[in-house]
């Protein structure tokens, strides 16, 4: 199979990967409140790790880039006294989750522009097949 | 005796001239057509390198498309999330296409420019 946009195979993976990043930043935040995770304990925010991998589809030592794996957070959360919340323990006290709000916002900025980054990449490569196919006119 | 001689002469003289002059279009066409049905009928009968290279260009092109058709189905239907996907193969099978009808139209111009030739 030819590959007419260079590095197509590259970008969409990159693509990929931060649609992946804005996804669990969403998660995040719609569970900022989420005092019983599926775990039964508070929730603990999701960091995103990238990997790279060689990608043999878009040519030799060409390389790719994956999602490598999605942590928990275990840095603690804030402990409210609210002896009248349904989570709370014998104490009064209510674990929230760990998820800090403006930290989460910055991550999707920077995550929606690397996303944006990409998509200007394949604007310009198409562009570059374009201008090379108007060669001969 | 000459002069009767002469005036029958004449138009069997001018006669091809004349059509030469005023019709090269239909001798050429004609020329152009019977050339290019024997070329065609070679192209079938034995194993051609550039026409099966050819040929496999056009299956890729259209292997692209029918790649981007299903991605993008897929995005409609909720199957995939990742439009960027769908986006990107539609551009790519977008230019294969012009990269197929731009490499035709080079193919096309070029047999027109043989055939015009002076022979």
């Amino acid at each position: 199979m030819m590959n007419v946009i260079s590095a197509s195979s590259i970008t969409g993976s990159a693509l990929d990967a931060e649609k992946m990043r804005v996804d669990i930043v969403s998660q995040n935040i719609a569970n900022s409140n989420t005092t019983k995770g599926i775990d039964g304990k508070a929730y603990q925010r999701r960091i995103v790790a990238f990997e790279s991998y060689l990608d043999a589809a878009a040519g030799p030592n060409m390389q790719g880039v994956r999602v490598s794996e999605i942590k928990r957070d275990q840095s603690p959360g804030e402990v409210i006294n609210n002896p009248q919340h349904p989570h709370a323990d014998a104490d009064g006290n209510v674990a929230m989750p760990n998820v800090n709000i403006p930290f989460e916002m910055v991550d999707m900025v920077t995550a929606t522009r690397a996303y944006e980054a990409n998509l200007a990449v394949v604007r310009n490569a198409r562009q570059m097949a374009n201008q090379a196919l108007s060669i001969g006119r | 005796m000459n002069i009767s001689a002469i005036p029958s002469n004449i138009p069997t003289m001018t006669a091809p001239l004349t059509m030469r002059s005023f019709q090269p279009e239909t001798d050429r066409t004609n020329s152009l057509r019977e050339t290019g049905l024997s070329a065609g009928g070679t192209q079938v009968a034995g194993p051609d390198p550039f026409g099966t290279m050819m040929k496999k260009f056009v299956t890729d092109v259209d292997d692209k498309m029918k790649t981007s058709a299903t991605e993008k189905n897929k995005v409609l239907s909720g199957e995939a999330t990742n439009l960027h996907q769908a986006m990107i193969a539609g551009q790519e099978s977008s230019v294969a296409f012009t990269l197929m009808v731009e490499l035709r139209n080079k193919l096309v111009e070029s047999y027109q420019e043989l055939m015009r030739a002076q022979v």
